[in-house]
Order: structure tokens, then sequence, then C-alpha cells
């Protein structure tokens, strides 16, 4: 359940983002959130896909599209 | 995709190898020969020596071959157990999707759901018909009836994950991990078992490559969400949309929402969800909660820790490359 408070965070609290940018562990700690370094490179890495290479976000449906028919 | 002309062609060979040993079942004398024909269509559709187009969703069926190739024995070791697990792969698909009212091939009056069923069912007894024909042909019953027992042990694991599945109205992370963990994540979790129990008798790599089949099979469950995801975006009728709240960024949207936001996106999706207005406000709430963030990081989370059991258990050159493929061919590199 952490992980997913961490990226609700991460959506809607932009100090909490650029801290997170910055310091990824004062800022896990100051929210007293604890992540191991496995949640950490899975999260940095999603967050590597989710952005495109403008810098704007990856939309779910977006995401879902790529996927019509993936079997 | 990366080694898709080594899997196909391993497709090929396997399903030229496997076919007598099926059709030896489906041709059974005095039996209607228009149900057997039905079974033979449903399994080696484009996969028939007569029609040799392999399609490549069939590629999970390597797995065993690859476990045990993986871990040192010969992939057609596995031949006997490749089949029966791909049988019991289609029984289940088709019976997912009688169970969750999804369209249905509409060859062979499989769009009839009760014709459909019957077809599944016809599937998983010739598989278990392949399970004692294994047994009956390895002199050593101490590795393959524990194999073969906990085989179907976890197969009823897997009906109660689908009943939870079902019956369940109010889905969380927490049930949401441990229903995919139960259902999809089990099923590739014994394919990779039983390959590799087939090419050694170290415990310890049989676990990772287990571990490695688990971490997949939840992947594919994920997949599994997006493709319901736009099935449901792309109707013009969303009112079967109840479908959409077992997915992943529903679960994880109305377990993570405060409650007001929360309730929110429960009366959008209960009220009227035809009204395009409305799905735009649920869209909106996905989107601002990092359902799409959250959806990709756990995506990483489960190739990671495949790509790393993988590793661990120091597959032969040749199968752990197909198998870091057969990985990699569920992820498209760019939006």
């Amino acid at each position: 359940m952490t992980l997913a408070q961490v990226v609700y965070h991460l959506s809607n609290d932009a100090d909490f983002a650029d801290q997170m940018r910055a310091n990824p562990e004062a800022a896990l700690a100051e929210k007293g959130f604890m992540l191991s370094k496995e949640e950490q490179a899975f999260l940095s890495r999603g967050l590597h896909r989710g952005i495109h290479t403008d810098g704007s976000k990856v939309s779910m449906n977006e995401v879902a599209s790529l996927y019509v028919g993936w079997r | 995709m990366a080694g898709g002309n080594e899997l196909t062609s391993r497709i090929t060979g396997l399903f030229e190898r496997i076919q007598d040993t099926i059709y030896k079942h489906w041709k059974i004398p005095d039996q209607d020969g228009e149900y057997l024909t039905i079974l033979r269509q449903v399994f080696f559709v484009n996969s028939d020596k007569n029609s040799p187009k392999i399609h490549f969703a069939n590629r999970w069926v390597l797995l065993p071959g690859l476990c045990c190739q993986a871990v040192g024995g010969k992939e057609i070791d596995a031949d006997i157990f490749s089949s029966a697990w791909f049988l019991y792969y289609i029984a289940a698909h088709i019976m997912d999707s009688v169970q969750d009212g999804d369209e249905l091939p509409s060859f062979s009056q499989l769009s009839n759901p009760a014709v459909a069923l019957n077809v599944a069912s016809g599937l998983f007894f010739t598989g278990n018909l392949l399970f004692i024909e294994t047994a009956e042909k390895f002199q050593n019953n101490s590795i393959i009836l524990p194999l073969i027992k906990e085989f179907n042990q976890k197969m009823l694991g897997m009906c109660d994950g689908q009943h939870q599945d079902l019956t369940t109205t109010q889905v969380n992370l927490e049930s949401y991990w441990r229903i995919a963990h139960k259902k999809s994540g089990t099923f590739f979790e014994l394919a990779c078992k039983i390959g590799a129990s087939m090419g050694t008798s170290d415990i310890s790599r049989i676990k990772l490559l287990s571990d490695y089949g688990l971490h997949l099979g939840v992947l594919i469950q994920i997949l599994d969400d997006l493709e319901e995801w736009n099935v449901t975006i792309n109707s013009k009728t969303r009112t079967e949309s109840r479908d959409i709240w077992k997915t992943l960024p529903i679960v994880y949207a109305l377990d993570i929402l405060p409650e007001q936001e929360r309730d929110e996106l429960l009366n959008f999706l209960e009220n009227n969800p035809d009204n395009p207005a409305i799905w735009d406000n649920i869209m909106q709430k996905i989107e601002q909660c990092g359902a799409t963030l959250f959806l990709l990081t756990e995506m990483e989370r489960y190739r990671i820790n495949a790509l790393n059991t993988l590793n661990q258990a120091n597959p032969e050159n040749e199968a752990g490359e197909n198998l870091r493929n057969l990985l990699e061919s569920l992820f498209i590199p760019k939006y």
C-alpha cells in the first residue's frame, strides 16, 4: 500500500514531487513513507515510462491502446 | 519483437512434435466426429500441419520446454507436459471468456457459451489423459506423480481465485494482488515448474524458474486489465462497464482516493456510465490520482522480478535468452 500512497502523493503534491526528484530518501522520510531500494527502482522506471519525450505525461488510454490484441 | 522469429520457429517445431500425441486422443472410435473436430480446430487453430500459420499468441506453450532446457534438460522431455498445460491454458481462457461475458471466437459454434464450455471441458479431460500418459511413460513416478498432484491442487486454487474474482464486489489492492497471484500467476508458475522439474532435481533452480513464471503470469493479468480497459473505453455503450471496476487502475483509484473523491468516482461508475460527460469525469479522476504511474510502476516490478529470478537460476544460454525474449515480448518500447 505504501507504494500506492507514494504514487498518489507524487501525483497530487507538487512539493513532494520536487523533493522526490532532488532527494528521494529525505522526501520519503519526511512523509513517513518506507520504500525499499527495489521499490524505489520500480518507481524510477515507472516514472521514466510515464513521461513522453516532450515531458508530458502518458495517459492510461495511451498505455491501454498499445495493448489492443497484445496476445 | 525481440527474438520473435526464433520463438515462432520453436512454436512451429513444438506443435509438429506434439500434434500426433494430441490427435491420438481425438480419434476415438464411436465418438461424435463433430465434437472432436472442434477440439482439433480449437487447439490447432493457425498451427495445423495443413495450415502452417503459427500464431505468436501460442508462444506460452514454450514455457515448460524452455524451463527444462534452461536447467540442463532436453526441451523435448517436457513435450507432453507442454501439451497438457497448453490444453488447460486454452480451456481456462475459453471458460474465463464465458464467465466474464467476453466475445468468444466465431468459428466452430464457439460463440455459443454452452458449446464453448463443453469444448473447454473436453480440453481439460484431454489434458488429464496426457498427464496419465506421462505417468505411465516415466519409470520414475516419484517425480511425475507429485507434479501431477500439485498441478491439480493449484488448478483447484485457481478456481478458488476465479470464484473470488467473480463474486467479490468490493475489490481493493490487497485482494486484487491476491487474486492475480492465485489465478494468472499460479498458472504460469506451474508451466515453468513442471518444465524445470523435468530437467533438474535442484530445488532452488526449480523455485527460481517457478518464480519467473509467477511474475510473468501476474504481468499478463495486468495486460489483460489494459485490454479490458480498451474494450470499455471504445465501447459505445458502457452499461457492462462493471468489468472495469476490477481492473488495476480503478481498484487503485478506489483504494487510494480520499473518501469524498472515492464516493464521487463510485457515483460516476454506478450512475449512467453511458453518458460521455460522466466518462470524462472518470478519466480525469483516474489520471489525477496517478493510476497510470502506479500501473507502469507495478509492470516494472513484475518485469524486473521476473528477470532477476531468471538470471539467478543461471539458465543455459539459448533457453535463458528465449525466456527473456518471452518476457520482453510483453513490453512495447515507445508510446
